[in-house]
């Protein structure tokens, strides 16, 4: 249409989930259709890209140094669950099954896609581990070879003869899939049911 | 199972036509090149969305199309009359049941089994063991998502520790991925064996009604190592680490199985004559759909490639004994049959289906 349209839509139809139908509507919509609206979108998303970083702790969305769930003197410090993606963090939170504090990944190990333990958000989960105060962990990863090699790699690198509890929830999940898409009771019934790793 | 009907829109070479099928006994006749094997194709793609004559789905479309629909009518053993239809686009496959959109493969592999007769079917006794893996992968997944979800698993796995011994991943990440391969490994392993030396019994029973006297088959699965025990698998593969950072892959394992299938007058693929060669290739085929029906309660459709035809008189005959009797059995053919009233007969030309006279259909 014009050049500034058409890099608008280029840049919209790289978001996930966006086909090329989508980001036009989403284009007109901010364009032509609600050029009011343009202005607060554009201040909450640099307002958003100013202020949100990972919690230093465990890795999810933060406006400080830590979480709110990380700050949260009423979640007990000794239970972790680790997760793949802040999505099923959410996800597990919407549940409300757990009531303890979380660990996020960042990914799951996949030489194919060229994810290593480095680009694992590995270390700051081996100063947990190494800070004595861990008893329990509760891996969330998703039920598919990358996620039980991930849990496998956990707990012979970072806990190896540590005292620590170390259980997995994956074989409550439906074969190959994650966290994120499973509906809360099934969630549920995973985290209580979770398997002791041996 | 029985099919009732089939549309196909933009597939192969076919623009839109249909298939009225309902019958017991369905010859489907026309030229080469007419597209009666596209038919056929297109019904067995009902049992694992995979075709018996490609490995790449990419070919399906008719030329200048990229999207193509399938609508089947059927009658299950369990289900009563469903409603099947696959779309293939753009954005990938879609499968609906009675339209309800099936997300994951493994829910679909097995609910509407058929079986596939062929002439390519040889190389399962020709061919390398890599024909005979998918033949007995097709077989095991089809009756078990166990198996499925395993092979799958396995699979991946073991293309993660290939990428590892490439690019020269560390110990404590190929320790990893062997840890959760083996137990993958060892359930396709006890798999393998069990499904196999079932087959071997049912293949004796059909090929005794098939065969010559004196004539008995051999079907013996050969793993590559027994990893029924996940923890010795485990240390093969640790110990194999060096030779396979080499050769950059991973040298053993249930990717590597095969199994033998020969005459008893001799290995087939020496002696046995063409003709012993079929009937035998048939009585797998047949063995295949026992198997599936005693295994799933469904009794599968037979699909028969242009093999009948080709069949010397004696193991046509033979084909007909061995046949369960309430299997719909689907067949195509350049000519008339011999056995002429025991099919409905509907021609097939130019991609078009024409019932024939001699074919009343309901
Ligand atoms: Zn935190």
């Amino acid at each position: 249409m014009t050049p500034a349209y058409d890099s608008l839509l280029q840049q919209l139809k790289r978001l996930p989930g966006l086909g090329y139908r989508s980001a036009e509507r989403v284009a007109m919509h901010l364009l032509v259709e609600q050029p009011d609206a343009m202005a607060d979108l554009l201040q909450a998303m640099r307002g958003a890209r100013d202020a949100v970083r990972r919690c230093q702790n465990c890795g999810n969305m933060a406006e400080s140094e830590l979480c709110a769930i990380c700050d949260d003197a009423n979640r007990d410090v000794g239970t972790i669950c680790v997760v793949e993606h802040v999505p099923d963090l959410i996800a597990i939170e919407r549940s409300s099954a757990w009531k303890s504090q979380y660990h996020v990944l960042h990914g799951k190990l996949s030489p194919i896609h060229g994810v290593g333990p480095e680009q694992l958000n590995f270390q700051s989960l081996q100063h947990r581990i190494q800070s004595g105060e861990i008893n329990e962990l509760v891996l969330a990863l998703s039920n598919d070879i990358e996620g039980q090699a991930t849990c496998h790699y956990i707990q012979e690198e970072l806990v190896q003869e540590r005292l620590i509890k170390v259980s997995r929830i994956g074989f409550g999940l439906p074969s190959g899939g994650g966290v994120t898409y499973a509906d809360s009771v099934t969630l549920r019934s995973a985290l209580e049911g979770r398997r002791i790793y041996e | 199972m029985r099919f009732l009907n089939l549309r196909l829109q933009n597939f192969r070479n076919i623009e839109f036509t249909e298939l009225p099928l309902g019958g017991e006994r369905h010859f489907l006749l026309g030229a080469n090149g007419q597209g009666k094997s596209n038919l056929l194709e297109a019904l067995g793609l009902a049992t694992a969305l995979r075709s018996f004559r490609t490995q790449t789905l990419t070919a399906l479309p008719r030329k200048g199309h990229k999207e193509y629909a399938l609508v089947y009518q059927l009658e299950h053993d369990h289900q009563g009359a469903t409603h099947l239809e696959i779309h293939s686009g753009r954005s990938g496959r879609s499968v609906q049941v009675d339209g309800e959109k099936v997300t994951r493969l493994v829910e679909f592999i097995g609910r509407f089994p058929t079986v596939t007769l062929c002439s390519g079917d040889l190389m399962l006794l020709r061919g390398g063991p890599g024909e005979r893996r998918r033949f007995m992968d097709l077989t095991l997944a089809v009756v078990n998502r166990g198996y499925y979800t395993a092979l799958r698993d396995f699979h991946r796995g073991i293309a993660e520790r290939n990428r590892l011994l490439k690019n020269g991943g560390s110990a404590a990440e190929l320790s990893a991925f062997e840890a959760e391969i083996a137990p993958h490994a060892s359930t396709i392993a006890s798999y393998r064996e069990a499904g196999m030396a079932e087959l071997r019994a049912v293949l004796c029973r059909v090929y005794d009604q098939i065969a010559e006297a004196g004539e008995g088959p051999e079907l013996d699965f050969r793993p590559n190592v027994d990893c029924r025990d996940p923890e010795v698998y485990r240390r093969l593969l640790q110990d194999s680490r060096p030779r396979d950072r080499m050769i950059g892959a991973t040298q053993r394992g249930p990717h590597r199985d095969d199994f033998h299938l020969a005459l008893q007058v001799g290995g087939a693929r020496e002696y046995a004559s063409d003709g012993q060669q079929r009937g035998l290739c048939v009585a797998l085929r047949i063995a295949q759909a026992s198997f599936y029906h005693q295994q799933l309660g469904v009794a599968p459709v037979l699909l028969a490639d242009d093999v009948l035809g080709e069949l010397d008189p004696v193991r046509r005959q033979g084909f007909w004994r061995a046949c369960p009797a309430e299997l719909q059995v689907i067949a195509t053919g350049t000519e008339l049959p011999v056995d002429l009233d025991e099919w409905r007969i509907t021609s097939i030309a130019n991609g078009q289906a024409t019932t024939a006279a001699t074919g009343p259909l309901v």
